[in-house]
């Protein structure tokens, strides 16, 4: 009878459900670790720029376990239910590869590529509109982690002048209106990155503002 | 914009890359653009399907899927440039774009296979439907079948309403029968999925079959009054009119 076509769909649905947990759970897991290394991370703001190392330091292993829980998520997900199920751990790969942009330019002052950021997260990267093949993070993700890391030079011009260190702000500030006349050439459309881009110019502005207290006292030349 | 070659190492690094993302953005964008079109023009001309289909209590069955035959057609031909868009990986990647028109399609030829066979069309079925040369021209999800049958309680409540105003009380019967299946069915399957639309259609769902059970309550009340007084030959138009 026709209620057949509702039975065969709800046993599909059921085998469905358990991938949709076990995605869950890995998810929150990265989650999890995630926190843990943006807190350890974020010392980076109370340390003068020669002691950056321990910090970078410190948060290698946290890498290794995100690479773990980025494994044990892309065991999961085939090309087939990739795009099904991205919503749900996109905020939080874009959380690690916001960690990764920021723990590279940390340590060498210098934009994150994709191809970095695959290497710290431990996972492929597919930044063209070709075929996935596999799990990989994706353009967007990518483009919305780096443009988290304009709150985060902003937070360090502020916290850099705390630590007695008046020149680190001209570089951070050299090297944020670069990125962001990177983001400028795209033409954006009325979404998420769309909104992100926005706020990116409320960064700068707090990155100049410290440059011009600095300037105005005679502090920088 | 300044020249590339008079600008930092760095920041020339910056403006190559991000122009290389912009052409893929701009790619992307503009593809999903093209789905979102097509997936509504297919919309448009699903519900021209449906009112065709539903002109049924006017117009002869032959000549009203005739007329439906038609826009099929023209269906067809959206669904084959819209196949062009969605190789591979791109159907799920636009999936979001490309579900309404395509659960729009789901549900004219649903009513259309109603109209015909008094079933439920399956999802083969539906494949077929959709296939030239015995290849599905896009790829249709579980979900998209699902939804594609939730909507049809509307679009059969019309039919139902129709049709007694043209005096064939069986189809009273017919549809209500249907309606009470896929109200079984959708709610179990509602138990176990995570589709959230599917529960924004229940109302729709229960207010149709509540109106159908209403009828289909008033015109059995009406016979039985009829027969208590001996009024057995009562002209069956008439009889509408007193129901509605």
């Amino acid at each position: 009878m026709d209620l057949q076509v509702f039975i065969d769909l709800q046993d599909k649905f059921d085998q469905e459900s358990e991938l949709f947990e076990s995605v869950k759970a890995a998810t929150k897991e990265l989650d999890r670790t995630c926190r843990l290394a943006s807190a350890k991370l974020s010392k980076a703001h109370s340390l003068p720029k020669d002691r950056l190392k321990e910090v970078t330091d410190a948060i290698k292993p946290q890498f290794a376990t995100i690479q773990q829980n980025i494994g044990e998520l892309a065991k999961l997900i085939t090309p087939v239910t990739f795009y099904k199920y991205k919503e749900m751990w996109t905020h939080k790969l874009q959380n690690a590869c916001a960690l990764a942009v920021f723990a590279i330019y940390l340590e060498e002052a210098r934009l994150a590529t994709p191809a970095d950021v695959g290497e710290h997260l431990g996972c492929k990267v597919n930044m063209t509109n070709e075929p996935i093949t596999e799990f990989v993070l994706t353009l967007d993700e990518y483009l919305l982690g780096v443009i988290s890391l304009f709150g985060e030079l902003a937070r360090l011009a502020v916290n850099s002048v705390i630590v007695n260190d008046v020149q680190r702000p001209q570089e951070i500030s050299t090297f944020a209106s670069e990125l962001y006349s990177g983001f400028q050439l795209l033409n954006l459309k009325n979404d998420v990155l769309r909104r992100r881009f926005d706020s990116i110019k409320y960064d700068i502005k707090r990155i100049e503002e410290v440059q011009y207290d600095l300037r105005v006292r005679g502090l920088i030349s | 914009m300044e020249d590339l070659s008079l600008m930092t190492p760095s920041k020339k690094a910056i403006i190559t890359t991000f122009t290389e993302y912009r052409d893929t953005l701009d790619a992307h964008y503009d593809q999903r653009e093209r789905i979102i079109k097509c997936s509504r023009d297919i919309t448009a001309l699903s519900k021209k399907i449906v009112f065709a289909l539903l002109r049924i209590t006017q117009d002869s069955p032959e000549k009203v899927f005739k007329d439906a035959e038609a826009k099929h057609a023209q269906v067809l031909e959206l669904f084959q440039k819209l196949s062009k868009e969605l190789q591979g990986s791109d159907a799920c990647r636009y999936n979001r774009q490309a579900t309404p028109g395509i659960q729009e399609y789901i549900e004219a030829i649903s009513l259309w296979h109603f109209l015909q066979h008094d079933r439920l069309i399956t999802m083969d079925q539906v494949l077929d439907r959709l296939s030239v040369d015995g290849q599905p021209l896009v790829t249709v999800t579980d979900e998209d079948y699902l939804l594609g049958v939730s909507d049809l309680p509307g679009e059969v409540n019309r039919y139902c309403i129709n049709a007694i105003g043209k005096g064939d009380h069986d189809a009273v019967k017919r549809c209500l029968e249907f309606l009470r299946l896929l109200k079984e069915g959708i709610s179990m399957v509602m138990s176990t999925c995570h589709i959230s639309e599917l529960g924004k259609k229940q109302p729709v769902l229960n207010s149709s079959l509540e109106k159908i059970e209403k009828t289909y309550y008033s015109m059995a009340i009406r016979e039985s009054e009829l027969h208590s007084i001996g009024v057995m030959n009562v002209d069956n138009s008439e009889q509408a009119n007193i129901i509605s």
